[in-house]
């Protein structure tokens, strides 16, 4: 498309290194089984708004299992992908690959949602 | 199709080390090269290896297809054609390999990065089997460490597998039909002329039962084939015992074969499934299948023959 922004394109070396960033206020809801519910207030964005009004504190929730809730709480910009990585595969004695697998999965679709964000580290000696 | 005693060569490979077993070649690894990539059957195929960064290792066996081929000048083509004429007349032989290999080739490139190419020929399988170390800097890992634990076991009649989390013994004429390798749900799916066998896990087990029962596990596994196959309403609980003293505690049911289906005499008339619970590795371990003198429960306690793996950090 003429008008779409790149998306910026990274190296496996990046994404590894990059530090997952919630972006949302959520609101933390434990449940019996040891995972969590994430309720998250709906925002009207630009373009719905022309077609329909949001109800005033909509909200949506999201369900996490417990694997799910341990990547969540490693999203506070200071733990890379790796380390999230290292640390699913050894409190669940998982192989290394399996855990980076179904990390890099879950951490795109929480990207895709809007919950998280990336940040990278600027490469040494600037852009 | 009997299933006999364990090969005494198949101990759990040492610390930091995993064990890879697939489609008769076994090697050592570093626990934190994992398979990216596996192709092919047991005449032909392709496994990569990588750790989270980058390729380390690929692994590449192909069948002799002409009668009376002479296999050095077979490697030494195969040689030139993976480095090049110059470098393929610095490659020297190499001897501590398994006694099954022969006419061995072993290039070791000067200058790194590049690729360290180990060629051989292997008696008992009649394959060439290529191995290539993605070298970074002059190190000596493809000939002290990796290729001594190359050994090429086709020739025995029960077959080991393992890869990623998933360990498993078959019988020799059970050919892997499809790997079905997902994170958290790793399965095997073998066939043969006399039978056929689905080896699945799944991990970690105490959230996967959570989110459902073992029988609901079990009856899951049957729906997958419900097209020629009655999925049953009951089951039976089972308790295993495996040779290291694991205790699997599960359910197990028949699957009989639809009657519309009665003239189809390539599909099994009746299939078992056997899901059970492994507290000490946590994992739940399902098997399906049926054929002559093919044994479910040894298969179900071969499971897991190579441990579950420390994530090595």
């Amino acid at each position: 498309m003429l008008f779409r922004r790149k998306k910026p394109r990274l190296t496996l070396q990046q994404q590894l290194a990059a530090r997952p960033v919630r972006l949302v206020e959520a609101e933390v809801q434990e449940r019996e089984d040891g995972g969590i519910n994430l309720v998250v207030k709906l925002r009207q964005t630009k373009w719905s708004g022309w077609f329909f009004r949001m109800p005033e504190g909509a909200k949506k929730t999201f369900e996490l299992d417990e694997m799910g809730r341990l990547v969540w709480d490693n999203c506070n910009g200071k733990t890379s992908v790796q380390q999230i990585i290292r640390r699913l595969s050894r409190q669940y004695n998982l192989n290394l690959r399996e855990a980076q697998v179904s990390t890099i999965q879950f951490l795109n679709m929480l990207t895709r949602k809007g919950l998280i964000g990336m940040t990278l580290k600027e490469p040494p000696g600037g852009k | 199709m009997q299933m006999t005693a364990e090969h005494p060569n198949h101990a759990r490979a040492p610390a930091n080390r995993q064990r890879v077993v697939w489609q008769g070649w076994r090697i050592d690894l570093p626990i934190r090269w994992n398979p990216v990539k596996l192709e092919g059957t047991f005449e032909e195929g392709y496994a990569l290896f990588a750790d989270l960064h980058r390729a380390r290792l690929g692994i590449r066996w192909s069948r002799n297809r002409r009668v009376g081929k002479d296999p050095a000048s077979w490697i030494k083509r195969t040689m030139r054609d993976e480095v090049g004429q110059l470098a393929a007349d610095e490659a020297q032989p190499y001897t501590k390999a398994d006694a099954a290999f022969v006419d061995s080739l072993l290039y070791l490139e000067p200058e790194p990065p590049g690729r360290d190419v180990w060629i051989a020929y292997s008696r008992c399988s009649d394959r060439l089997i290529q191995v290539i170390h993605h070298a970074r800097r002059r190190e000596r890992i493809l000939p002290d460490q990796l290729l001594p634990t190359l050994v090429d076991e086709s020739d025995q009649p029960l077959r080991w597998w393992s890869v990623l989390d998933l360990s498993c013994q078959v019988p020799a004429d059970l050919a892997l039909e499809k790997p079905l390798l997902f994170a958290g749900d790793l399965g095997l799916r073998f066939k043969g002329r006399r039978g056929e066998l689905t080896v699945r896990q799944i991990a970690p087990a105490t959230l996967a039962l959570k989110r459902m029962p073992l029988e609901n596990w079990l009856r899951k596994q049957q729906r997958d084939v419900k097209k020629h196959y009655r999925p049953s309403k009951s089951h039976e609980a089972v308790t295993l015992q495996t040779p290291d003293g694991r205790e699997l505690k599960g359910v197990e049911a028949p699957l009989p074969r639809r009657r519309r289906f009665f003239w189809k005499f390539s599909l099994q008339p009746m299939l078992r499934t056997i899901a059970v619970h492994d507290p000490t590795r946590d994992r739940v371990v399902i098997v399906q299948g049926a054929g002559q003198g093919l044994d479910l429960y040894r298969v179900i306690e071969s499971v897991g023959w190579a441990g579950t793996r420390e994530s090595g950090s």
